[in-house]
């Protein structure tokens, strides 16, 4: 029960320090992986995959994790993060149970749309959503990672673990 | 399992409970957030250094796979750019010559050097344009300072001091506007002034040139020290597009900042730079 915390908990510490120095050199124009939103928005994505449910539990221990690791790195103040996250949480709840279990059937159709959309929506809530071609290589470039991560994810059936 | 829906009465004491550590957590952490921060920078920094110098290797040696065709054409350029500097410095040679007889005359000392801190970075926040150096307070650092690198390339400037680490604003934030003047080859034109702004994504351009002057690609921008910031002479990049509106009051141009984050050797931290009057 403890493990998957203590799991999630290093896996947030070590995609804070590796987003902040290792792959931070690997930035397109500038455009750079946003590793810790896109495990997040995994745990979120499968938290309750296999039921009609919805694991808060998890979901806010992540929220709380991965915004503790983002804003020790950022200019701001603690907890803005974890409070941005916890509104794309919300409503990416309100958005699966609007589609009443169908995303259990295809999984990977609503990940594209859904991951977009909350990218969008949490650069939106951290003002740095701008509309040009930096941008646009950044949603690539994290949506390349984040498919990455899904395969990865079910591979290991990590969300029966997050369960 | 949804905590709203099951036993709501039960459950709802332990969700009250729960913000309130929430936000308890959340104010201790803010409210000794700078002592924190330097705590776990810390811990962090060994792991930071480490993966910091394999990304720069890492990124180094797949970089140059990427860019086999734009060295080559590159080379070219500074051949070209080699022989122009030649002559120059034989130009050059003769002018400090007359230079010296001159001071020695009028008693004038050489420039004085600044006093530097060095540093190394270790990490990076591209989000906001910010990186991390291991020099704070107890270095003798302070906000405001500029960071330069061993060619005098400027970074940015000191923008929040910790116990024994720093956040350094790059010139490429949001927040950073700085005073340049576009250095020519014509020494006896009127010099030229204008504003860098960072446009974010390790970007920045250059605006606030008056439409009366005229400037071309891969003009060299140096710091000017009029906002007294920087000390004059730094390097900060080159014209890569112009864009004269006769319409605007200014024209602005496209700009390739010369810091490069994949090239950090050593930083240094001006530390005894004085405004000038």
């Amino acid at each position: 029960m403890l493990l998957k915390y203590f799991l999630f908990f290093f896996l947030f510490g070590f995609l804070g320090i590796f987003q902040s120095s290792f792959s931070a050199l690997f930035n397109i124009m500038g455009a750079t992986v946003n590793f810790i939103f896109i495990l997040f928005f995994l745990i979120v994505f499968f938290s309750g995959q296999s039921k009609v449910s919805f694991d808060w539990k998890i979901v806010f221990f992540s929220a709380v994790t991965a915004g503790f690791f983002s804003d020790v790195f950022l200019c701001t103040y603690f907890g803005t993060t974890t409070v941005f996250l916890l509104i794309i949480a919300f409503i990416f709840k309100k958005l699966i149970s609007l589609l009443k279990g169908k995303r259990d059937k295809y999984p990977i159709v609503y990940f594209i749309p859904l991951f977009i959309l909350a990218f969008l929506g949490f650069n939106l809530l951290q003002a740095t959503l701008h509309f040009n071609w930096v941008f646009l290589i950044e949603i690539i470039y994290n949506f390349v990672f984040a498919m990455l991560g899904y395969y990865i994810y079910k591979k290991f059936n990590l969300y029966e673990f997050s369960e | 399992m949804n905590v709203f829906l099951n036993k709501p009465k039960a459950k709802l004491p332990k969700i009250l409970l729960g913000i309130v550590i929430f936000f308890l957590l959340i104010g201790f952490l803010n409210l000794f957030q700078n002592q924190f921060r330097n705590f776990f920078y810390s811990i962090s920094s060994p792991f930071q250094k480490t993966l910091w110098n394999a990304g720069n290797v890492t990124s180094g040696f797949l970089g140059s796979f990427f860019q086999i065709a734009d060295i080559t054409k590159k080379n070219q350029e500074l051949n070209t750019k080699n022989q122009e500097l030649l002559e120059e410095i034989t130009n050059l040679q003769q002018v400090k010559v007359e230079n010296q007889a001159l001071r020695e005359v009028v008693s004038i000392g050489t420039d004085k050097e600044f006093k530097l801190v060095s540093a190394d970075a270790i990490g990076i926040d591209n989000q906001q344009d910010f990186i991390l150096i291991d020099r704070g307070l107890e270095d003798g650092i302070s906000e405001n300072m500029p960071v330069i690198n061993a060619q005098k390339v400027l970074f940015g400037k000191i923008f929040k001091v910790y116990k024994n680490f720093s956040k350094v604003m790059l010139i490429s934030n949001k927040s950073s506007v700085l005073d340049v003047k576009v250095q020519k080859d014509d020494t006896l034109s009127p010099p030229i002034y204008g504003a860098v702004r960072g446009e974010g994504d390790l970007s920045a351009i250059l605006d606030l040139v008056s439409l009366d002057y005229e400037i071309k690609n891969n003009d060299i921008l140096i710091t000017s020290s009029l906002e007294g910031t920087f000390p004059k002479g730094l390097l900060v990049g080159k014209v890569l597009e112009t864009n004269k509106d006769d319409l605007k009051p200014f024209q602005k141009a496209e700009i390739e900042l010369f810091f490069n984050l994949k090239q950090i050797d050593k930083l240094f931290v001006i530390s005894d730079y004085k405004v000038e009057n």
